[in-house]
């Protein structure tokens, strides 16, 4: 049994992972919570719902598409609401609460075009999974946990080594500075939201073949990724990954001995301890307040 | 600005606030409706969230319903409004589309809710407003007898979970596995369930689960782990019966299930995991395909939306609600507390549902009959 609920919660963690990462992303370096990110998710997989299911696409090319379409919703928030409103000069507060109104209207729209039903993607018919001694697990869920990580090693590179990866580390670390020297902040803004919502397209299209597609999946998803996000440090890609596998660890293991009712409850208690504790999460550090 | 000015403001906001109160405060007595334009009926249903599976195609049938008699000359010469709100299977948005309902648009019925939490959230506001509240599909227990001003043309759980009970003993199971959302009308099923089958010698276990939940697996390993004869899927939404349903499989725990009416109900998700779901058994409210007023329904729905209604046994039920809530209209006028009592009295009102009757307590006579999965198709068990 214990193995297999490591093997759950590794699952569960591994798309919140899914989520967290382009969330934590678009976080560090804009510095705002954008919400409508689990509706970008939920818009990717009806997506690949219309490419795939309705039109008859073949599967990878469908899910190519959906993942480009996420990156192009994801894109087109920043360009048409959130940019506006930076012009302003809004807080960042005035920028969330556009998030949240962004991810009622996604969800809406779900629910406009595609009806309340649930639909499936019927492309992998998976009876049952594979056993491995006490542990069973299919192969997508297998996929799921390993393309998580490699993702993780992506980013992290990109961020590393490449030339639009290091501007963002820089507006992320100080967007004077880094404006100063010649790094267009709005630009690398666009990066963020293009590559943090192309992760978030690819999240759907997994999230979409292993849980099902629904109006409202993305608020659901997001609670939990921005769980994640807080627990790791929220402006670290791979402190929202570390974050993602630990609350699915911690929610699987929980309900092992607790009554399984306190599955969400496990989440918030571990949510509010950390904002009460270690706001900054597990790989923060503390800013001075110079 | 002087002091002497604040406090001078400052009381002026405090009369104001306690005269707006005042005067639009709750308007408890009972009145009766004499004017001539449109008489607004409400309705709650869940639009949104997962429950919006049923509750928008229930949406659908209730203009349905409110067209039909206004085609047919509305309550005497008075066309219906129907006011919808969305109560998204939850008690607190419930109450607050219920409190508009009754003091801003002044209705004196409301056709709902239709999740259980939804009705018993709304009821305290109707007895407080007497207004009267008729649900078409509330089943839990809890609302037995709640009000004098609540009355439901779905039957009680109480005969859902006791047959469901009775079915599984015969069946020879002794220990029978619960996994349950967290919701009133689930809650209410396993309770009635529990009770009938330790009377009967059995023994039930559960774990339960978050609504909008997508993963059920450490509930499924607990659950398996008990070594229970089967498995009762208590959903509120059949999203997560679906869900859990494919997962059982994923983990090989090949279980008998029982399922909750919300999901034997949903035919096409049914049909879609019929592989997964092959014998499982669930209790409904029974349709009769020989009703001419019940086939009328289903030839109009497919006529006005193009379409196949999807509940037909919810359909018929809440279809009725709003026909008997029409005549009671007709025969007492548009009087909360006159309503709630007509409708008591009836006893050969004859719908799509067949004959109903509404007990003292509020509950439809009748109840479920008992239903299986073959070859993924719903059909009458035995």
């Amino acid at each position: 049994m214990f193995l297999q609920i490591l093997v759950n919660g590794l699952i569960a963690g591994a798309i919140y992972a899914l989520v967290a990462a382009g969330f934590s992303l678009i976080y560090s370096t804009t510095k705002f919570v954008h919400f409508a990110h689990g509706g970008v998710i939920a818009l990717s997989a009806y997506m690949l719902y219309l490419f795939y299911s309705l039109l008859g696409l073949n599967f990878w090319l469908a899910a190519l598409l959906a993942i480009a379409s996420g990156m192009l919703i994801g894109v087109a928030i920043d360009q048409l609401i959130y940019r506006p409103l930076r012009r302003r000069r809004a807080s960042p507060v005035i920028i969330l609460i556009a998030s949240v109104a962004v991810l009622l209207i996604l969800e809406s729209l779900n629910l406009m075009f595609f009806g309340a039903d649930v639909k499936s993607i019927d492309y992998l018919n998976i009876d049952s999974g594979l056993s491995f001694g006490p542990i069973i697990i299919t192969p997508l869920q297998i996929f799921i946990v390993v393309s998580s990580l490699i993702l993780l090693a992506l980013v992290f590179l990109f961020m590393k080594y490449s030339k639009i990866g290091q501007a963002m580390r820089a507006v992320a670390d100080n967007k004077s500075v880094a404006e100063i020297v010649g790094i267009s902040a709005e630009r690398i803004y666009a990066w963020s939201f293009a590559i943090g919502s192309l992760i978030a397209g690819y999240a759907a299209v997994l999230i979409a073949l292993e849980q099902n597609i629904e109006p409202t999946m993305g608020t659901a998803l997001m609670i939990k990724g921005f769980t994640a996000s807080i627990i790791g440090g929220v402006e670290s890609v791979a402190g929202g990954v570390l974050g993602a596998f630990l609350l699915g660890l911690a929610e699987n293991f929980g309900i092992w001995w607790l009554p399984s009712s306190y599955k969400d409850a496990i989440a918030f208690v571990i949510l509010f301890l950390f904002l009460l504790l270690r706001p900054e999460g597990i790989l923060g550090f503390k800013k001075s307040n110079k | 600005m002087s002091t002497t000015t604040k406090w001078v403001i400052a009381i002026i906001v405090i009369i104001l606030i306690i005269g707006g109160v005042w005067y639009y405060r709750p308007q408890s007595s009972s009145i009766t409706d004499t004017g001539t334009g449109p008489i607004n009926i409400g309705a709650i249903m869940p639009l949104t969230g997962e429950a919006a599976s049923y509750g928008q195609p229930m949406g659908e049938v209730l203009k349905m319903a409110v067209d039909d008699i206004n085609q047919a000359g509305g309550i005497k010469g008075r066309p219906l409004n129907l006011i919808l709100e969305d109560g998204k299977c939850d008690g607190k948005e419930s109450a607050t589309v219920m409190q508009k309902l009754v003091n801003v648009d002044k209705v004196q019925v409301v056709v709902g809710g239709w999740c259980s939490s939804e009705s018993l959230a709304a009821v305290p506001i109707a007895e407080q407003n007497k207004v009267f509240l008729i649900s078409g599909g509330s089943s839990s227990p809890d609302l037995t007898a709640i009000s004098k001003f609540f009355a439901r043309t779905y039957p009680s759980d109480a005969t859902q979970g006791k047959i469901l009970a009775e079915t599984a003993m015969a069946k020879g199971w002794k220990k029978v596995a619960f996994i349950q959302e967290q919701q009133d009308y689930t809650l209410g099923l396993f309770k009635v369930f529990s009770q009938r089958f330790q009377e009967l010698g059995g023994q039930t276990v559960k774990e339960e689960y978050a609504p909008n939940s997508s993963d059920f697996k450490t509930q499924i390993n607990k659950l398996k782990a008990t070594k229970s004869d089967a498995l009762f899927i208590d959903s509120q939404a059949p999203a997560s019966s679906e869900l859990i349903a494919k997962q059982l499989g994923e983990l090989k725990w090949n279980t008998p299930i029982l399922l909750s009416d919300p999901a034997i109900g949903d035919r096409e998700m049914v049909k879609r995991n019929a592989k997964f779901l092959e014998g499982a058994i669930g209790a409904e409210f029974s349709v009769d395909p020989t009703n001419p007023k019940y086939q009328a329904i289903l030839g109009s729905y497919k006529a006005k939306y193009g379409k196949d209604v999807v509940y037909p046994q919810y359909a018929q039920t809440l279809y009725d609600a709003v026909a008997i809530v029409a005549d009671g209209l007709k025969a007492v006028g548009n009087n909360g507390e006159k309503l709630a009592e007509w409708i008591r009295s009836q006893k050969d009102w004859t719908g799509a549902s067949g004959n109903l009757v509404i007990g003292d307590n509020g509950d439809r006579v009748g109840g479920h009959v008992v239903k299986v999965v073959k070859n993924g198709e719903v059909v009458l068990y035995k």
